[in-house]
């Protein structure tokens, strides 16, 4: 590799010296160029005939408008078989070759070609008139996906292709005439419910308490079935089970259906779904940064372990889903024997209330705060020592907790952590 | 000159969805396009049919719809049930005509329209017991009745080309994580059964990417799976309980694997010792010929409104442009079959994720999503059976030496006699942790003798040893019918799991 660079570069800075006066090249003939499609889902090339003159400078271009990976063989007469055959026996080594083996019978080939692609190779017709195939030898493909290059005499005349037009119905492209975007926003009259991957704006690992660590892990190659030595897969910031709810660009929420609490609330924007849906209406996402964009500044973040106090505290509370009141979500679940629901409201100005019930309260019910967070809140309702807030039985059917916006960080994912927006290719 | 091969799926996908269509060779399948309403993104989930008839289309990000199916397939009447952007919602059953039970990647939800508008206003979560990593691959869909009030749900393992957050709900295994596409957290690669109080049961492990379940006629459990690392080529299986199917990252989580040594690595057994414990495909569907990616299958259970194919099984195709049919067997007491596609290009979309019958049975929904897995072919379309006669191979049976193969049609008794009209091979796909196999031993079988009964409904290949664990792949070439038709579909992949004796 490196010797044929070498000697490229030697000709290249070569040239001029013998560039002076060059000879006058005389024109070449134009060659004659075929382009060969493919029926899509037939394995059927859409040409299976075509002439050329013995001798002639031919340019084929396979054109794969197939939906799977084709090649294009050119073989002897009468060697398509065997070519099918010895391209079987390449086995796992053969999509790295192409498929196509080492053989004199090859007169020209192409590179197994993905869907969408075009490969032109250049040749020169053989001298000999004849029927010279050509197949693809893609496994499975070989005995049905052929065609014929007649190659003509001095005296034959060329005769007309057989093709077929690769045509047919158009088809819509939904997705684009949705007119859908991956930046959603609701409104206060109408919040907007998404659930979904959301960021996690560094909480503090009290707040995530019954979520387990994901941890980075080796690179594995899968032709070896090892673990390399490369960089370590790292383990990302993002949390998995959020419910974000939208009520306009100045306030939006999300809370979590594994903590079962509000995990942060912020201004000036939503969640921009870009990474995760694609731009546009939608498409390809962030092959390994698809965490949605939190736009805006946060006014809250959990603090401390879950308030509620009831039952094992190491225990997951259980998550038993929402009703919606005026489009926005009052979640329901239970910690130890209580019954909870709570329903968050942006109230004005610059805070948000969250109205709780809670059902099958035998004693006061124990709400206890973290004290980075304990000077935003305020209730209705009981009495406070300290952190903690107590609520007599009679009331814990209804109370409201009002919780002050602290003007607060702005959180953004650095841009060049984003990698180039590329698909997987297996679904 | 030569143009750099475009090398993802997702280029692939959108050329395939921008290019024209080869219009199908017969007429007996119509596909027509269901145009949804301006702001949903066509990203099909789930779809099934309420008792008024009326279509419910779930979409991965933009909620509930509901349709009042037209003959005009621009003109229904659509109605949101739920404008709420689930988390890549992708199972979806009809409980009652305002309840719906759907899963999503986080949970099993029931979406209940409780006050009578028409707008659902209950999210009750019915069952959460399987983690979430953060990948963007770990599906939980295909919702499918066991019969007796429970569910079956497919959990979906992670793929190395996504994400593994720092935190996420359910134990994580540093084990699990391993691998191309891994089970770092509880009952990836599995298919779970729900029962209505939310108790989740392990029932069986070994799946990659299983994007499809469904119930037979005899309330046995079919599921498809995808293409890739361990998975040679995508498979059909018939789904037992207890039972491995070839995946290994889900066994981190089967108590029997791990009894004796939690540190158990499945990726550590070796291929040769996986290979052995696994429960072989029903049907292997051959990668590139036959389809690449199923999705969730159905049988046909419209007596014949649907065509010549009842019974049958149908798979759809999330990367080509077809529907596959399926013809199973049981010979001397194992279950194995064939494949064909049923439909394919004619202005198909590829995409095909879920398909439901209408009432009527004459018409075959498919509902289209790529978005995130590959490049998006997304939307909505049915299949119309128009009646049109149509040559195509309507089942195949393995018999001792050979196959009887039977035609929808008669067909011209002395072209399809000759031998050379029959190319058979036969091949098969060897197990190991790579990404798919390529075809190994491939074998030309030149029949001896092709015997077309008199009714010309029948032909008996005989092709002397037939050998087991391998696919006989028939391509039959200018097939006609005695009336002119084409062969609709020449080629056919038969899985010889069991010898006919």
């Amino acid at each position: 590799m490196l010797r044929f660079s070498f000697l490229a570069l030697l000709s290249i800075l070569a040239f001029p010296a013998f560039a002076v006066d060059p000879p006058k090249p005389a024109k070449p003939p134009k060659p004659t160029r075929v382009e060969i499609q493919v029926i899509p889902g037939t394995l059927r090339y859409a040409t299976t005939r075509f002439d050329v003159k013995a001798g002639a400078e031919l340019e084929l271009t396979l054109k794969n408008t197939c939906i799977m990976p084709h090649n294009l063989v050119l073989v002897l007469p009468g060697k398509a078989d065997e070519l099918v055959v010895a391209a079987m026996a390449m086995g796992a080594d053969g999509l790295v070759k192409n498929y196509v083996p080492v053989s004199d019978a090859v007169l020209a080939s192409t590179k197994i070609i993905n869907p969408g692609a075009t490969e032109m190779v250049k040749l020169t017709a053989p001298t000999t008139a004849g029927e010279y195939p050509y197949l693809c030898t893609f496994p499975g493909h070989g005995t049905i996906m052929r065609g014929v290059m007649r190659v003509r005499g001095e005296t034959d005349a060329l005769e007309k292709s057989i093709s077929e037009k690769v045509s047919g119905p158009e088809l819509v492209n939904a997705l684009r005439e949705s007119g859908v975007t991956s930046k959603p926003m609701g409104s206060r009259q109408r919040p907007f419910v998404l659930r979904s991957f959301v960021p996690n704006p560094m909480l503090p690992d009290a707040v995530l308490a019954h979520h387990d660590r994901g941890l980075p892990a080796r690179p594995y190659d899968v032709s070896t079935g090892q673990d390399t030595t490369g960089k370590e897969v790292p383990a990302i910031p993002g949390l998995p089970t959020g419910i974000a709810v939208s009520f306009g660009p100045d306030f939006a929420y999300v809370w979590d259906s594994t903590e079962c609490r509000l995990l942060y609330a912020w201004t000036g924007g939503f969640l921009d779904m870009t990474p995760y849906w694609g731009g546009g209406t939608g498409g390809g996402r962030e092959s390994n940064a698809y965490v949605p964009l939190l736009e805006g500044t946060l006014v809250y973040k959990a603090a401390g372990a879950l308030p509620f106090r009831s039952g094992d505290a190491k225990q997951r509370p259980k998550f038993r889903g929402y009703r919606v009141l005026s489009g926005n979500p009052e979640f329901s679940y239970e910690v130890g024997d209580l019954k909870i629901h709570e329903h968050i409201m942006p109230t004005d100005p610059g805070s948000l209330m969250i109205h709780y019930r809670v059902e099958n309260a035998r004693e006061p019910v124990v709400l206890t705060f973290d004290p980075a967070i304990r000077p935003q809140i305020s209730c209705d309702q009981g009495g406070w020592k300290g952190d903690t807030l107590e609520i007599p039985v009679d009331h814990s059917d209804h109370f409201m907790l009002l919780v002050r916006f602290q003007p607060g960080e702005t959180f953004k994912v650095d841009p060049a952590k984003l990698k180039k927006r590329t698909t997987s290719q297996e679904p | 000159m030569i143009r750099p091969t475009l090398s993802c799926l997702s280029a692939a996908l959108l050329l395939a969805a921008a290019l024209p269509a080869h219009a199908a060779p017969t007429g007996a399948y119509a596909v027509e396009e269901i145009k949804l309403p301006k702001g949903i993104a066509p990203e099909i989930g789930g779809l099934a049919f309420n008792s008024k008839g009326e279509l419910v289309v779930l979409t991965r990000r933009s909620g509930i719809i509901i349709g009042k199916p037209s003959k005009d397939p621009g003109a229904f009447e659509w109605r949101v049930f739920s404008d709420q952007s689930l988390h890549e919602a992708l199972g979806l059953l009809v409980e009652k005509d305002n309840q719906l039970l759907v899963s999503q990647f986080p949970e099993l939800t029931r979406i209940t329209d409780t006050d009578g508008d028409g707008v659902a206003d209950r999210y009750d979560t019915v069952c959460d017991a399987w983690g979430l990593s953060g990948g963007y691959h770990e599906n939980a869909g295909n919702i499918t009745p066991d019969g007796e009030g429970n569910w079956f749900v497919n959990i979906g393992t992670a793929s190395k080309n996504g994400i593994t957050f720092d935190r996420t709900r359910g134990r994580f295994s540093p084990i699990g994580r391993r691998g191309r596409n891994f089970s770092s957290v509880e009952y990836r690669g599995w298919v779970v059964k729900v029962k209505p109080d939310g108790t989740m049961i392990p029932w069986a492990s070994g799946f990659r990417a299983n994007n499809g379940l469904c119930l037979g006629p005899d309330g046995s459990l079919w599921a498809t799976d995808n293409q890739g690392d361990y998975i040679p080529t995508s498979p059909l299986h018939r789904v037992e309980k207890g039972k491995f199917y070839g995946h290994p990252s889900s066994l981190v989580w089967d108590q029997e694997f791990v009894r004796d040594n939690p540190q158990r690595d499945p990726l550590n057994e070796g291929n040769e010792k996986l290979d052995a414990m696994r429960t072989k495909p029903v049907v292997q569907f051959p990668h590139g010929i036959m389809i690449n990616s199923p999705g969730d299958p159905i049988f046909d259970r419209t007596k014949g409104k649907f065509g010549p194919f009842a019974g049958q099984m149908f798979v759809p195709d999330e990367s080509g442009q077809r529907i596959l049919r399926v013809m199973l067997e049981q010979v001397d007491g194992v279950w194995q079959g064939a494949c064909v596609p049923l439909v394919q290009d004619g202005g198909l979309r590829a995409g095909n994720n879920r398909v439901v019958f209408s009432p009527d049975g004459t018409t075959l929904y498919t509902g289209q999503t790529m978005r995130g897995w590959g490049g998006p072919v997304e939307g909505l379309q049915r299949i119309v059976y128009t009646g049109q006669p149509q040559l195509a191979v309507k089942e195949i049976h393995l018999k001792p030496g050979g196959f009887d193969l039977t035609f929808t049609q008669p067909v011209e008794r002395t072209s399809a006699a000759e031998i050379g009209r029959w190319r058979v091979q036969s091949y098969r796909y060897p197990y190991s942790q790579q990404y798919g196999s390529p075809q190994a031993d491939l074998t030309t079988v030149t029949p001896q003798q092709i015997a077309i009964s008199d009714d010309g409904l029948t032909a008996r290949v005989t092709l002397g040893e037939i050998t087991r664990d391998r696919i006989y792949q028939f391509d039959l070439l200018g097939l006609t019918s005695a009336a002119g038709l084409p062969l609709a579909h020449p080629t056919v992949a038969y899985t010889v799991n069991q010898l006919a004796k």
